[in-house]
């Protein structure tokens, strides 16, 4: 592992011919809150943080946290400061500062180079800035919106004492590090970073090698933090979870049969006796690998364990695969559009627009991959405490350019949990509903802290002349609603004793209204909600409105209930209701079609799981996992300079998994604005339903089926990208190797389809290879990957007229796609493309098995 | 005398027959009789930023770019007499007589881009619980393609939410390209894809199609998913594709359109031609002038350039519809954000104003040669006819043939096309 050290760091030098020298680790502190005017002047308190780091190369530093493990922001402006000593062998050294804004390096105590601060930029017509090619060509380039400074240090050979201080954030400007760093260079050499045992050098491969290490390094600091302070009020959370135990079966008292085991599919079976049906034979194991794997780590299995598992012989494979994939960090991934859409989580990155929220993903993804019990999710949810704009649920409770944005969150909580929609309700009495306005903004109230008053636009315009209204409207602009919670029979207002702590707030009362063991809504919701998302069909329609006036449509009432009740007894855990599930017969079965728009509860029988498309999200993990490729896409901010505050663009960094992609759109027309190769991914999934903008809260995506969808991935960037056999592709790296055109079939369906090729098949793509295969690779070829030039656009310099020059460049770039690797002759290169393209043009490929 | 027929000035006269006002007032709520077009299609320029009107159809005093407010050029007379528009409009000014000039638009949008570019697109304000669609999507929606395996809507600029189909759902929709030479993403086949090697993939995917098809015999998500995969090489094929071939276009033509603004204009009216029913061209290349029509600060200083250009696409656009026969059925809209102040900013640009601003409607079968609506001596505020955007978008509706009240369904909540829009009846014949 890269961060490992050695414990014996003095003898490295005779290894590393003596160079450099570093006395170990690197101790870094965080002083918070320091003056806007701040000149330099040692901190008399102690820093706020402390931390060891590998070298002086900084990328993240360890997020803070509450004392219940909820991420907060760091008050700005901070400084952070990084000491270590050197034993360099005498000589003249180049010594490289990089930094966004303001640093200092200093060699025992006296600064030897600095960088100046910046400036917040509004306006953007600044030019834009020229190309500024590193001294070197080895070395890395300078990032955007980075400085570079460097000196020449006279080394005596003796030890010295090393150290910067860097200043991050400060009025208007965001904190960000950037690539934060010193290095030294000797005659001739590379750049080293500073410090540590490890040699990273700041070159091309060695920066981004040490960033990736360095971001999972950090990561794993966080977690630890995170989870030490969750432990320290789990007690308080495993007192509410006896109370729950206590209080399940009364909730929803069982019919005698207690055991888990099995509950799902004798509930099914006797509800399909009575017309004479059966579940449906079980798939595969291949296919059940698949679909599995599809739901929960959001992405196709590897060749490796596709083999593994077809060839296990063991009875309880599946089930010990099902514990293996609910244990898997990226669970987490795989839940994350989904809430996403239900929260309607919606930050943008270039200034507010309607119903902005905070990225508060980052509490929902590490909620999931803590195992956060739900009923505890909800809590901290409605506590909307933490970062606002860094990714904590503070983020939750914006809404941007909303006159209302408590009745905004109200309405999405109620959806979201207790499946009642009050849109309506947000301008007059729904119609269609049982609620009134007073009930949406009594909730509101709770959230606010305070009585509501009703905002003009959340009224019923009255035209002179126009129709009457066909809704009553009971509240005016600028009536106050008193707050509370009273959804009349929907869910009950007293609480458990001891639920509550004395003095809890009002949202941790509402928190506590919603999750409590005697609200049956709420825990019907929820294992609705995962019954739904794995079986393709609720066992309760529409899954997040049931109080519509056609009435609540419930298929399996026992068997929610049972759901329900374990849910609630095994402490709110959703892997348990999951592993239910994903262990009964009839999720294990073949797919069925999907009842007709609208069906009855009597037609909702499941035979099987619903035949189900993959998500936009899945359908391009998928691509890219498959071809062992990397997004490669622009961090997803038009201010890479970061000269402009969080409140007015954020930066939500480069995606790893699609779920992390955001809206591009600016309603600008501005090319100088555009993110090109995301705009590419946002294309691809916003046509399979994914939404860029999340205004308001969905369960169900539109899942339309157009030619578009179709056509994007016959002819769109992203899918040509995955199956582009260029010197970053799996795909490449399999026909060089394979000894024969049999097994590169075979190795290919496995990647794309997660099954070997039948009889026909293979047949048919042999025919297609044509006898490329012999002859296809090319000796001593050079590798074809380009580097992508460092963004000099930036959102102050974005009215420059080169700015849109350059970005009309980086469009074109953009659509031309991965250039072909060299190293295979375009005949055969070009035929296995066309295998891998129709591998994913097969409805096979974008279809759930 | 049915109830339907009875005019405003019916009632009028009744009222100067003695008929007592309380009779007068509920019946004079009877809205006057809808006025409808038989335009089949409609091209709407887009000017993002905000395009100046004093600067160009409303031009007022003269400024200088500093303390002297006014329109930074010289005004021209038109073929409407006694009107005129900027000196860099001047092929536009002999074809006004094609045009219709409002210059008293207004809404209370105040000073952003993206809420502003929402209202004009969709005719509403932001709300908090519906996402609306545009005009480009609600044109889809009513009257569809007008040609077979087209679209119905297509963009000529970046994505967004403004543009797209709100409520209406992805199926009004539109499809959209940054740069003519390209095609849509997404139906444009990569470049290296030989026609040969586009039809052994053909082959090759339709095999797997038709197995997988096979194995799933009564599956209907993968029957329309195969079905949508066939349509898809159809709408990818030659027929709306060659539209994008700009090159088929005599060099003469070509060149009467002028830049890339221009060439974007006439893939407009190849994609109406074949049946597409929206199309939204935007002009906001900023490298022109660095900002586009938001001509803040330096921005103003080569705003003739874009003036320039506008006017050049405008006026080919014209005059090649009117060649081809096509400018009665094809409405031209030429519509933008807000408008900007007479005054200029400290580096002699301009800021934002919407409380008066200009649009531009041609062709398209309405009465032309009219100006409608007027400001004041600064063009700072609206004189006469104020015009609002709801009333803007029912003339558009109107001169496309649609109800511009008419209910649209959003999730089982009616809402009427436009928020009480009345078309502007003295543009229908």
């Amino acid at each position: 592992m890269r961060r490992s050290r050695s414990i014996l760091p003095l003898i490295l030098p005779l290894i590393m011919g003596g160079f450099p020298l570093w006395a170990g680790q690197v101790r870094v502190g965080i002083w918070e809150g320091l003056p806007e005017t701040w000149d330099w002047s040692r901190p008399s308190a102690n820093p706020t943080d402390t931390y060891d780091a590998p070298c002086f190369g900084f990328v993240q530093l360890p997020t803070r946290i509450n004392s219940r493990g909820i991420e907060v922001d760091r008050v700005t402006p901070y400084a952070i400061q990084a000491g270590t000593t050197v034993d360099l062998p005498a000589g003249t050294y180049r010594l490289i500062l990089r930094a966004k804004g303001a640093a200092q390096v200093l060699v025992d105590g006296k600064v030897i180079v600095e960088t100046p601060p910046i400036s917040p930029n509004s306006a953007g017509h600044e030019p834009v800035p020229d190309p500024t090619p590193p001294e070197d060509v080895r070395w890395r380039e300078v990032a955007a919106g980075d400085q570079e400074r460097i000196t020449n240090w006279v080394c005596d050979g003796k030890t010295h004492e090393i150290e910067l201080w860097a200043i991050l954030g400060a009025k208007k400007l965001r904190p960000e590090t950037g690539e934060l760093s010193v290095s030294i260079v000797k005659p001739g050499g590379v750049p080293i970073l500073i410090g540590g045992s490890d040699q990273q050098s700041l070159t091309h491969d060695g920066w981004p090698a040490y960033a990736e290490s360095e971001h999972a390094r950090i990561d794993k600091i966080d977690t630890v933090r995170r989870r030490q302070a969750q432990h320290s009020v789990a007690d308080e959370w495993r007192i509410r979870h006896e109370i729950a135990r206590a209080e399940a079966s009364q909730t929803f008292p069982s019919d005698g049969v207690i055991s888990s085991l099995g509950l799902i599919d004798r509930r099914i079976r006797a509800s399909l006796s009575q017309h004479g049906l059966k579940i449906k034979p079980a798939i595969d194991d291949a296919a059940f690998l698949r679909r599995l794997s599809l739901d929960t780590i959001g992405v196709p299995p590897t060749p490796e364990e596709v083999i593994a598992f077809v060839v296990d012989q063991s009875p309880d494979k599946r089930s010990r695969l099902v514990d293996r994939r609910l244990a898997d960090p990226r669970w987490a991934d795989g839940w994350m559009g989904y809430w996403q859409d239900v929260l309607a989580e919606n930050p943008g990155i270039l200034k507010p627009t309607l119903n902005n929220t905070g990225p508060f993903r980052r509490f929902m993804y590490l909620a999931f991959l803590d195992g956060m019990p739900f009923d505890r999710f909800v809590t901290e949810l409605v506590r909307m405490d933490g970062s606002k704009l860094g990714g904590g649920p503070a983020g939750f409770g914006m809404a941007t350019q909303n006159d209302a944005p408590m009745a905004a969150k109200a309405h999405v909580l109620a959806k979201a949990f207790l499946a009642a929609d009050m849109k309506c309700a947000r301008c007059h009495d729904a119609p269609a509903h049982p609620f009134d306005q007073t009930q949406l903004f009594g909730i509101a109230g709770l959230l606010a802290g305070k009585a509501q008053e009703i905002p003009l636009a959340s009224t019923v315009k009255m035209q002179p002349g126009g129709r009457q209204p066909a809704v009553s409207v009971s509240l005016h602009a600028g009536d106050k609603v008193e707050s509370g919670f009273d959804l009349g029979d929907l869910a009950p207002t007293d609480l458990p004793e001891g639920m509550l702590p004395a003095g809890a707030s009002s949202r941790e009362r509402l928190a506590a209204l919603i999750v409590s063991p005697r609200n049956p809504r709420f825990a019907r919701v929820i294992v609705n909600r995962i019954w739904a998302r794995f079986l393709g069909m609720g066992l309760v329609e529409p899954v997040d409105d049931w109080d519509g006036s056609a009435g609540m449509s419930v298929s399996h009432p026992e068997l929610l209930d049972d759901l329900a009740r374990e849910f609630l007894s095994s402490g709110y855990d959703i892997k348990h209701v999951t592993r239910l599930i994903f262990n009964s017969d009839i999720y294990q079965a073949g797919a069925v079609n999907p009842p007709p728009l609208g069906a009855s509860a009597e037609e909702r029988r499941f035979a099987g799981p619903v035949r189900r498309r993959l998500s936009a999200e899945q359908l391009v993990d998928s691509l890219f996992t498959a071809a062992g490729k990397s997004f490669a896409s622009e961090d997803l901010c038009v201010d890479p300079e970061g000269r402009r505050p969080s409140t007015e663009m954020l930066n939500l960094g480069a995606p790893t998994r699609a779920w992390q992609f955001a809206s591009t759109a600016n309603e600008r027309d501005r090319p100088a604005l555009s993110l090109p190769i995301t705009q590419t991914f946002v294309d691809l999934m916003q046509t399979f339903g994914w939404r860029p903008s999340r205004q308001d809260p969905i369960t169900v995506r539109e899942e339309t089926i157009t030619p578009l969808q179709p056509a994007l991935i016959a002819n769109g960037v992203v899918a040509n990208r995955a199956i582009r056999l260029s010197d970053d592709s799996a795909f490449t790296a399999l026909a060089i190797c394979t000894a024969s055109p049999e097994d590169l079939i075979r190795q290919v369906y496995l990647r794309v389809l997660s099954r070997v090729p039948n009889e026909n098949e293979f047949v048919r793509m042999l025919a297609h290879l044509d006898k490329t295969f012999t002859d296809r690779i090319v000796l001593g070829a050079p590798l074809n990957m380009k580097r992508k030039p460092v963004r000099r656009v930036s959102w102050s310099n974005h009215l420059d007229a080169r700015a849109t020059e350059i970005q009309l460049v980086e469009e074109k770039e953009a659509r031309a796609g991965d250039p072909p690797t060299y190293r295979l002759k375009p005949e055969f290169r070009e035929r296995m493309e066309d295998i891998l393209w129709s591998l994913v043009n097969s409805p096979e490929f974008v279809f759930i098995p | 005398m049915s109830i339907e027929a009875i005019t405003r000035r019916d009632l009028l006269r009744w009222g100067a027959l003695g008929l007592g006002s309380s009779v007068v007032a509920p019946a004079l709520a009877v809205p006057p009789p809808r006025v409808t077009g038989k335009a089949d299609a409609c091209i709407m320029l887009w000017l993002g930023g905000g395009a100046s009107q004093v600067d160009t159809f409303d031009p007022k005093g003269r400024g200088d770019g500093k303390k002297e407010a006014g329109c930074y050029y010289d005004a021209i007379p038109t073929a409407i007499q006694d009107v005129k528009i900027c000196e860099h409009l001047e092929r536009t000014a002999s074809r006004l007589d094609r045009c219709i000039l409002v210059r008293s638009l207004f809404h209370n949008v105040v000073d952003e881009h993206a809420a502003a570019t929402n209202l004009l697109h969709t005719g509403r304000p932001v709300s908090g619980t519906v996402t609306y669609p545009s005009l480009g999507s609600i044109v889809s929606h009513e009257r569809g393609a007008e040609g077979q395996g087209v679209p119905a809507y297509v963009v000529i600029g970046y994505p967004n939410v403004s543009r797209g189909p709100g409520f209406l759902g992805s199926k009004y929709g539109y499809v959209y390209l940054t740069d003519t030479e390209s095609g849509p993403s997404g139906l444009t086949p990569p470049p290296d894809i030989a026609t040969n090697r586009r039809a052994r993939r053909d082959v090759l995917v339709e095999s797997l199609r038709s197995d997988f098809e096979a194995k799933n015999p009564s599956d209907t998500s993968i029957r329309d998913y195969a079905i949508a995969g066939r349509d898809a090489a159809r709408l990818a094929g030659p027929a709306f594709m060659s539209a994008f071939d700009l090159g088929r276009e005599a060099a003469t033509v070509r060149a009467s359109y002028g830049g890339e603004f221009g060439q974007r204009c006439l893939l407009a009216r190849r994609l109406v031609e074949r049946g597409v029913r929206f199309v939204e061209v935007a002009h906001n290349l900023n490298f022109l002038n660095g900002t586009g029509w938001d001509t803040h600060n330096q921005g103003q200083l080569r705003q003739h350039e874009l003036i320039r250009e506008l006017d050049h696409a405008l006026s080919g656009l014209i005059d090649d519809l009117g060649r081809v026969g096509r400018l009665d059925s094809t409405l031209i809209v030429v519509a933008t954000e807000f408008g900007r102040p007479p005054e200029f900013d400290s580096g002699g640009g301009r800021g934002h104003q919407w409380q008066a601003f200009s649009g531009l409607l041609a062709g398209g079968g309405l009465k032309t040669g009219q100006v409608i609506g007027s400001t004041d001596e600064h063009c700072k505020k609206i004189a006469e006819r104020p015009i609002s955007i709801p009333d803007f978008h029912a003339t558009i509706y109107s001169a496309l043939g649609i109800n511009p009240s008419k209910d649209l369904d959003a999730g089982g909540r009616p809402v009427p096309i436009t928020d009480h829009g009345k078309a502007i009846a003295e543009l229908f014949v």
